[in-house]
Formats: C-alpha cells, sequence, structure tokens
C-alpha cells in the first residue's frame, strides 16, 4: 500500500514537473519563429572566436539562423558532444577531430562530405585527417605546425645567431647555453607529451617510405615500438643534463611564461603562443625542428586543425542550411577572416599570410604537408594519449628506461581492441 | 604559556589578551592562506605579458580592459540572471526538501525510517561522471534537456546532502520542546515551520550556503545539459577563455572574480544569520 | 476482568493506530526524498548496472550483452590499481587532517576577537571559487621552477628549488595539501553550527567548577561535537573517494600515475576511450567499495558517539 502511494507521489511529483518544464520550455524557447530554420551548431572554439563567422553567415543567408553553443576543447567537449548524441539531442555541425573521429564514424554520426562541392579545393592531408576508407567525413581548413621559438638576446650570449639544423647540433648548443648560465630549453610535459619525438618519427618514417596512413591498419598496434628511436633521441636531452626533469611538473602555460620572462633561451611550441610571445619586447625568432640525424626530411609536429562535421540524421532544409554552412566557412571571407586571427590556411588556391615568424616553419611543414602527429595515425588515439603521457613523465623521472616506455605503451595498446 | 604573570592579571584583561592574540595569529593565518584568492583579483587588473612577468605583485599600470572586455564580448547579466534562477530555486527546493525529510526522520524512529536513512546514504557513494549518460537520456526523453528547469531538477540531488547535514544536527535538539507542542496539539507541519525551522537556523543556513556556492559554481552538469547561448550560467562562460592549446588567464579570471562577486555578496549576508544562530542557541539552552 | 481486557485490548490498538499515523506522517515528509532519490540517483544507478554487463561504447545504443566481461577487465588495468592507491590515500589523509584543523579552527572562530567576521569570511571563501581555477592557482605557487612561489620564498632563505609538483611523493602532498586549505574553511563553518548547540551553561558550570579552557575542551565540546565529527568525516571520506576535479587540474593524475584516482580511470575509460561498458562495470565496483568504507565508518562512529552519550 505504501508503495502504491509512493508511485502515486512520484507520478504526481512527475506531472508537476512537467507542467512546469512546458512553462521552462516557453521560457526557454528560442525564438523559432516558423519561417526560419535553426541550425543547431555546437563549436569548441568559443563564441567570442565565432560570433563574426554565425553574423556574416546570418547576414548572408537571412532564412537561417545558427543557434551556437560551446564546450571548452578537449575533454569536455568530447564528453559533451557524445552526451548529446546518445541521448537525441545531437547538434546539426559540430567539431570532429583526433579524439573523437574514430567513434564518430564508427557509430555513423557523421555525414559522407567526400563528394560535396565546398570539399574540392580542400588539401589532401586535411582530407586525409578526417578520412575512413576513402570517404570524407569532415572539412578542415588549415593545419598547424610547431617549431622552436627562441630568444635571439640570450642565443647571442653564446654567438649562436639561429637553431641548428639538427638534433645533435642543436644539443651542442644547449651545452653551450648551460655553460653560459642560460637555461637552454624547456619543455612542459604536465600537460601533454613534448612535441619532439613526433616530428622526429615523422622524419623517420618519410626516410623509411612508410605511408603513413597505413600505420593504422597495422596489426597488432605498436606506437611504443614504433617510437622507440624517436624517443630514444629525444631523451638524450635529459640524459645529457640539458634539461632539468622538472618538466614533469611544468606544464605548457609554465613553459611559455618563462621564455617570456626571458628565463629560458628556447622552446618548442605552436603558433598559439605566438601572439603572447610577440608582446614580450624582445627579439625572437622561430626555427623548424631540428632534425633527428643529417639528411633526413625536415618534419615538425603538427596537424590538420578539428574539422567541421555535419550530423548524419540530417534531412531536408537543415541539411540544406547545414550544407551553406560548411560552404561559407570555406570561402574567401571566412578563410580570409581565419587567417586574421592566425590560423595557417591550407586551403588550395588560397594564398595566405601568417605571422613573418611562423613563415619558415609555413614554408617547410605545412606547404609541403610534413607535419606528423602520432596521435593522428593510430588506432586508440585517446588510448594512446593518456598513457604515453603518463609514461613518458615515469621515464623523465627516471623511473622507467626507452624498453620499458615501449612496452608498456603497446602492452597497454594491446590490451583495448 | 606565561601562567604566572598572567595570574596577576584579572580575568577581563586576561581574556582581552587573548583576544588581542587571537585576532594577531588567526588574521595572520588567513591572509596566507589568502594568497591564492589573491592571486586570481590581482591579475585581473593586469595585461597577459604583465602577469607572466610579475603574477603577485601590484600591476605595473593598473588596466580595467580585461572588465570592459568581459562585459563587452560575454552576455554576463543574462548569464548572471539565468545563474540567479537555478541557484535560487535549485537551493530552495533542495533545502526544503531535505529539511522536510530530516524531520520525518526524527519524527518516529522505525524500522522503515532506518532503512530509509541507509538507503539514501547510497547517494553520497556513486560517482557522478557515471550516471551522466543516463540522467541526459531520461532528461532528453521528457524534453528537459536545454532548459532551466531541467538543470533545477539536476540540482535537486543535492536534497539528499542537505537531509544529512540536518538530520545530523537534529539529533543534538531537545526533542522535549517537539513533544510539548504535539500534547498542546499541534500539527507536525505546525510544529515543522514554527518550531524546528527555527530551532536548526544555523545549521539551515550553514547549508543554505554551501549548497548556493556548489549550485552557483557547477560546470560539469550545465556544461553537458545547456546548450543554447542563451541559457547559459556564468561560470559556463568562465571557460569561454579555454582553448585548446592556451588559455586566455587574465579573462578566465576576470570572469571567475565576476561570477564571484554575487556568492561573496551572499555570505557575507548570511554572516548575520550563523552569527544569529548563538543567539538561538543560548535560548533553547 | 474481561472488561480490562478489552480496554487494554483498545488501548493497544489505539496505540498501533497511533503508531500507524505516525509512519504515514513521516512517510509523507520523506515523500519528496525517496522521488529525488528514485530519479535522480537509484534509476541511473540500475542503467549503469545495465551498462557494465554490455559492451556499450557511449555512442551507439546497439549494445550486446557481454556477462562479466568488463569485470574482468577492471581488474586486470593496473592503472586502475595505481588509481585506487591514491584515491584511498587522498580520502583518508583528508578525512584525519581536515578534522584535526578545522575543529580547532572552529572554537577559535567560535571566541570573541577583533576580526572574526572577517577571519570566517575569509576561511569559508577558500571553498568557493571552482577547483578548476584553484587547481590552476596552485599548479603555479607549487611549480618546481625556481621561479614559483613557494620556491622563490625558500630561496629567499637559502633554501634550493624543491621539485614540488614533479616528484611523485611530493605531488601526491601537494594535491592533499590543497584539499585540505579548500576544506577546511568550510567545515570549521560546519563546526561553527554545531558549536552553537552547545548549551552555554555546561560551559558556565564548568567555569564555576574550575575546568580549565582545554579540560573544557576535551570534556564538553569534543563530546558534544561527536554528531558534527560523524557528519563531517562522513562528508568528507565519500566526496574523497570521489575526488575528480582537483588532481586532474592539478597534475592530470601525474606524474606518471602518482596522482590518478579510480574516477579518473572511469572517465578516461568511459568516455575518453569509449568503453562505457567498461566503465560503468568500474563504477559499480567502487560505488560497492565506497558504500562499504562509508557504512563501516559510520557504524564505526554510531557506536563511539553511544559511548560517549
Amino acid at each position: 500500500m505504501k508503495l502504491k502511494r509512493a508511485w502515486k507521489g512520484i507520478a504526481a511529483a512527475l506531472g508537476v514537473g512537467m507542467l512546469v518544464s512546458a512553462m521552462g520550455a516557453c521560457g526557454a524557447g528560442g525564438g523559432a519563429d516558423g519561417s526560419k530554420t535553426t541550425l543547431t551548431f555546437l563549436s569548441w572554439n568559443n563564441e567570442q572566436t565565432m560570433r563574426p563567422y554565425i553574423d556574416q553567415f546570418e547576414q548572408q543567408n537571412p532564412g537561417i539562423k545558427v543557434d551556437f553553443s560551446y564546450s571548452p576543447p578537449t575533454a569536455e567537449y568530447v564528453q559533451t558532444l557524445q552526451t548529446r548524441l546518445v541521448g537525441n539531442q545531437a547538434p546539426d555541425v559540430f567539431v570532429i577531430t583526433s579524439e573523437n573521429k574514430a567513434d564518430l564514424i564508427k557509430n555513423s554520426y557523421v555525414r559522407d562530405l567526400t563528394d560535396e562541392p565546398f570539399m574540392r579545393n580542400i588539401s589532401q592531408a586535411n582530407k586525409d585527417f578526417v578520412s575512413h576508407q576513402g570517404k570524407v567525413y569532415g572539412m578542415s581548413v588549415s593545419s598547424w605546425a610547431s617549431g622552436i621559438v627562441y630568444n635571439k638576446d640570450l642565443l647571442a650570449k653564446v654567438g649562436a645567431k639561429k637553431v641548428p639544423e639538427t638534433w645533435d647540433g642543436f644539443l651542442q648548443l644547449c651545452k653551450k647555453l648551460k655553460a653560459a648560465g642560460v637555461t637552454p630549453f624547456l619543455e612542459g610535459i604536465a600537460d601533454a607529451p613534448s612535441q619532439i619525438p613526433d616530428a622526429f618519427l615523422g622524419s623517420q618514417l618519410a626516410r623509411d617510405k612508410v605511408d603513413v596512413n597505413s600505420l593504422i591498419d597495422r596489426r597488432p598496434q605498436q606506437p611504443g615500438s614504433d617510437q622507440r628511436e624517436a624517443v630514444a633521441a629525444w631523451m638524450k636531452l635529459y640524459d645529457q643534463g640539458l634539461s632539468t626533469r622538472d618538466t614533469v611538473g611544468i606544464s605548457g602555460d609554465d613553459r611559455k611564461t618563462q621564455f617570456i620572462n626571458g628565463q629560458v633561451a628556447m622552446i618548442c611550441t605552436g603558433p598559439w603562443d605566438l601572439p603572447s610571445i610577440s608582446q614580450s619586447g624582445f627579439k625572437w625568432g622561430m626555427a623548424p625542428m631540428p632534425l633527428m640525424e643529417e639528411g633526413m626530411p625536415n618534419y615538425a609536429q603538427g596537424s590538420p586543425s578539428p574539422a567541421y562535421a555535419i550530423y548524419s540524421h540530417l534531412k531536408g532544409a537543415k541539411l540544406k542550411a547545414a550544407r551553406k554552412f560548411l560552404t561559407f566557412m570555406d570561402s574567401r571571407w571566412a578563410l580570409q577572416h581565419s587567417a586574421d586571427n592566425g590560423d595557417a590556411i591550407t586551403v588550395q588556391g588560397f594564398k595566405a599570410k601568417v605571422k613573418p615568424e611562423y613563415e619558415e616553419v609555413y614554408r617547410t611543414s605545412l606547404q609541403t604537408g610534413r607535419y606528423f602527429l602520432v596521435m593522428n595515425f593510430y588506432a586508440k588515439p585517446d588510448v594512446l594519449t593518456t598513457v604515453r603521457q603518463s609514461e613518458t613523465q615515469q621515464l623523465v623521472q627516471g623511473s622507467i628506461n626507452v624498453d620499458q616506455w615501449a612496452k608498456a605503451i603497446d602492452d597497454k595498446m594491446a590490451s583495448v581492441k | 604559556m606565561s601562567s604566572s604573570k598572567s595570574s596577576t592579571l584579572t580575568l577581563s584583561q586576561r581574556e582581552r589578551r587573548r583576544s588581542v592574540v587571537r585576532s594577531v595569529v588567526v588574521l595572520i593565518i588567513a591572509l596566507i592562506c589568502a594568497v591564492p584568492l589573491w592571486y586570481i583579483l590581482i591579475n585581473t587588473f593586469k595585461t597577459i605579458p604583465d602577469m607572466a612577468t610579475n603574477p603577485l605583485g601590484l600591476p605595473k599600470q593598473w588596466t580595467l580592459r580585461n572588465y570592459t572586455r568581459a562585459f563587452a564580448t560575454v552576455p554576463i547579466v543574462r548569464s548572471l540572471i539565468n545563474t540567479l534562477i537555478v541557484t535560487f530555486f535549485g537551493v530552495l527546493f533542495q533545502v526544503l526538501i531535505g529539511a522536510l525529510a530530516a524531520y520525518g526522520m526524527i519524527l518516529r524512529k522505525s524500522i522503515f525510517t532506518s532503512v530509509i536513512g541507509v538507503i539514501l546514504m547510497i547517494a553520497f557513494v556513486i560517482p557522478a561522471q557515471s550516471t551522466l549518460i543516463p540522467l541526459y537520456r531520461m532528461e532528453s526523453s521528457v524534453g528537459l534537456v536545454n532548459t532551466l528547469l531541467g538543470l533545477i531538477v539536476m540540482y535537486l540531488g543535492g536534497a539528499v546532502f542537505c537531509y544529512f547535514l540536518i538530520v545530523g544536527y537534529m539529533q543534538s535538539l531537545p526533542f522535549e520542546v517537539i513533544e510539548a507542542a504535539r500534547i498542546d496539539g499541534a500539527g507536525p507541519l505546525r510544529i515543522f515551520w514554527s518550531i524546528v525551522l527555527p530551532l536548526i537556523r544555523p545549521i539551515l543556513t550553514t547549508v543554505v550556503v554551501f549548497q548556493t556556492m556548489s549550485t552557483w559554481n557547477d560546470f560539469m552538469t550545465a556544461n553537458v545539459f545547456i546548450s543554447s547561448s542563451n541559457l547559459r550560467t556564468i561560470v559556463l562562460q568562465v571557460y569561454n577563455a579555454v582553448g585548446q592549446f592556451t588559455t586566455d588567464w587574465p579573462s578566465f579570471m576576470t570572469i571567475t572574480v565576476l561570477a564571484l562577486i554575487p556568492v561573496f555578496i551572499f555570505f557575507i549576508f548570511c554572516q548575520k544569520w550563523i552569527v544569529s544562530g548563538l543567539v538561538a542557541g543560548a535560548v533553547k539552552g | 476482568m474481561t472488561s480490562q481486557s478489552v480496554a487494554e485490548r483498545a488501548n493497544a490498538h489505539r496505540r498501533r493506530m497511533v503508531g500507524l499515523r505516525q509512519d504515514l506522517t513521516s512517510f509523507w515528509f520523506l515523500l519528496p526524498i525517496l522521488a529525488v532519490f528514485v530519479i535522480l540517483f537509484a534509476v541511473p544507478l540500475v542503467q549503469t548496472i545495465i551498462y557494465s554487463v554490455t559492451d556499450f561504447n557511449g555512442y551507439s545504443l546497439n549494445m550486446h550483452y557481454v556477462g562479466w566481461k568488463n569485470y574482468h577487465s577492471v581488474f586486470t588495468d593496473s592503472s586502475t590499481m595505481q588509481g585506487l592507491m591514491f584515491t584511498i590515500l587522498y580520502a583518508v589523509a583528508q578525512t584525519v587532517l581536515v578534522t584535526i584543523f578545522a575543529i580547532p579552527l572552529a572554537v577559535t572562530l567560535n571566541r570573541k576577537f577583533w576580526g572574526r567576521n572577517f577571519a570566517r569570511s575569509l576561511f569559508f571563501f577558500f571553498s568557493v571559487p571552482s577547483l578548476a581555477i584553484m587547481g590552476m592557482v596552485w599548479k603555479y605557487i607549487f611549480s618546481p621552477m625556481k621561479s614559483g612561489v613557494f620556491n622563490t620564498i625558500l630561496g629567499v632563505f637559502g633554501l634550493g628549488p624543491v621539485p614540488w609538483l614533479s616528484n611523485s611523493t611530493l605531488a601526491r602532498c601537494c594535491v592533499i595539501f590543497i584539499a585540505v586549505w579548500a576544506q577546511i574553511g568550510w567545515h570549521a563553518t560546519l563546526y561553527l553550527a554545531f558549536l552553537q548547540s552547545i548549551p552555554g551553561d555546561l560551559y558556565e558550570q564548568a567555569t564555576v567548577d574550575g575546568a580549565s579552557s582545554r579540560q573544557q575542551f576535551v570534556h564538553i565540546t569534543l563530546p558534544q561535537l561527536i554528531p558534527g565529527i560523524v557528519t563531517s568525516s562522513f562528508l568528507l571520506m565519500s566526496g574523497g573517494l570521489k575526488v575528480y576535479d582537483l588532481p586532474y587540474t592539478m597534475t592530470k593524475g601525474g606524474p606518471g600515475y602518482s596522482t590518478y584516482t579510480v574516477t579518473q580511470s572511469i572517465i578516461q575509460q568511459g568516455i575518453g576511450q569509449s568503453q562505457y561498458g567498461l566503465g560503468s562495470a568500474l563504477a559499480v565496483l567502487f560505488t560497492l567499495a565506497t558504500a562499504l568504507v562509508v557504512f563501516a565508518q559510520m557504524g564505526a562512529a554510531s557506536l563511539i558517539s553511544r559511548r560517549f552519550q
């Protein structure tokens, strides 16, 4: 009897809840006047960044209203998108990237864009980034690559004008700087693994003429063993005492701050840090990544930028609107606006200008497609990222060696199918 | 410590001296502990390079640009109103449901109530992250997702927390008062309103303040359940400054400060109530 | 004789009826919270249990029953076990430390002194900003670089830079320290509320009897605070076992796995690595384990409080 009453009570409570919810929905009603198509768009760029595009788009397409939402990258974004997809609240247009592309494609949440007219001028590397079995599922219009940012004044203390082209030369320079009492080079591996092994592995694969897009089909997946050589080379930095092992407790932001304060001669970073470095007030430059060994092709750690995807179940007016939106994001106006924001546009037939310091990296890496990011080319990038980060920290701490590092990663990859 | 010397002082003098020592010691500890809060506040008046070179000191040149930019680019007022709505109704219902339950629990001790007491404890041990998808799907199926009401419903889970704190406090209350009222013929609801609620005011204030704070600050639930930009809460706006590789810390902290000011005012306001609880305790004794 | 037994029976009957009526009133007061519990906790928990025996990936609802496979995998994952170690350490340490420091703090804040309200507000306010931003600020303060705040202060005294966040043991200590810092004020506020329910005449009597303030603390304050200690330590323990934000924003679980937590493992496997079934299995096991610990703690607490009453 009590139970029955309880259920009645719950039902009543639910009823009241629904009633109020209807009111709430009214209050929340996002101005859905019948004539307009509302396009929901989940981005991981914030509103401040995206608002100009949306305003311009809505102005060009008066029949469409964009309902913008945002979730910060990366973990929160992936979780938000996932929850909305599985909860039947899928956004019409959203961001697809390394961390979620495999799941989105495998569970057919993203529309096949291969034959869409707006994909015609997208460059191959950007297409490959979000492709599966020859079909392209996202539109990515720009890419990034990292390089060595250096403080010209500090380098001048040991008579160096630029960053050496090879890793050995780089280590030599570090030695000289250290002898002169300057902190030569600093990484921040508390929140992300080092960029250098990625560049080394890209270069190594190119030397060995391995098609990087075939890596994902290799069985078993052994990213640990594959990176062994590159990581061993990178670790010379620590083994020779040229960098403090405290980098396991230093974040990317810390590292940048140290550089801006003139406390370190060189850091490895990408275009996102350049605006604040520009404000620092000393002379600086950015050089391409050193070569692992002389004669190897130059590669940068880099990746296509996250791509725009269309929800696979869209139909009719909404689908049309989504297509228009992607077409717009690939239009001259939008590309120019992105370029002005500092993105390196890689769309064919679009002449982009980048920051003068970034120019060399842009030319040697991005325009030639010579950039590599480990997590873009292996299966289960999310597992790989986490295990690689933890194991790399232990490696730098000195509690494991490179072979143990490689084995731990390969074992972990073998344990998830 | 210097007992021989203090023994020559009168009681009130000793008390006064102790009070001064307490002031000095407590305030020094409090101020040292407050350094991180200072860090947040002071950096909102700096530019990015200024913050990088001089994170703890006063700004080389005071700037309000972070604030003007925040107001210009982020719909702060709108977000504050949204947050105010969800926090007010969320906390009101949480505390009400929790207090009712605590009262129901001490009203009658039986096997039935103690079983419920144990069952409710389960709510404390479920990791919230694991129930997010089931909850989202549930709200989605009744159309509550992406509404402020849906968010309020999610926050009602805090009622179990309120219940737990209040029932713990009620156990230290004198039951004679309630018994006397019952003999006088007062109904249970009347006893609740006019006797129990005033008696538990200190804990109610504590619970209200704490729940206000955690509801106001919630990021995880709001981030998943709210998608329209006009429904965003203020904490979601704080994360507008977070990027893929780099975060604009001065704006991040500026919006954090703006988001915290209302909670701060609220707390100062509630301080009086907590203090006045002292009086209630004295009367009761 | 018969009339007496009839009266007795009527009496018993009336008592039963009164009992029933009281049951019913207490039930009505409990109804809202039961509704909240069923909808927001019980149903999702059942869902989680269902997911835990499937291959649900978090994306496609087309899932299959896989039996105990996920539960088996939980025990073979070494990072989860390391996470369990730190989680337990964290929960126990914060429970003990916060309790030890919050009670004297509350007692002090309950006395009269100049600037009391300011101090109360300040201590309480440490727990107000979200841990995401506080983690960032503390990361800077505990930076292992020479320029970190603590290292700068140590440098003044000629002490070398301490590798706060880059040494595994120190990193664990730092995370626990911040947890204590953030929660001490709020738990002191909680104790403050409980202190106010202690009748003032107990102290007056004791003062008349010539009890020192330490004796008063041990013989009056502490025993009277036991309901408060039970409440506070329960919250600390259950909250500590479920910790996620703080270690994640401070160290992302590093260096290595030294500050890795079970909840981080649930999130990483369930959402990050799209093995929602596995994440759910871990969540179910963890819920059970936490329940066990917390109920044991409650049992012990009620034994202790009975001894004092």
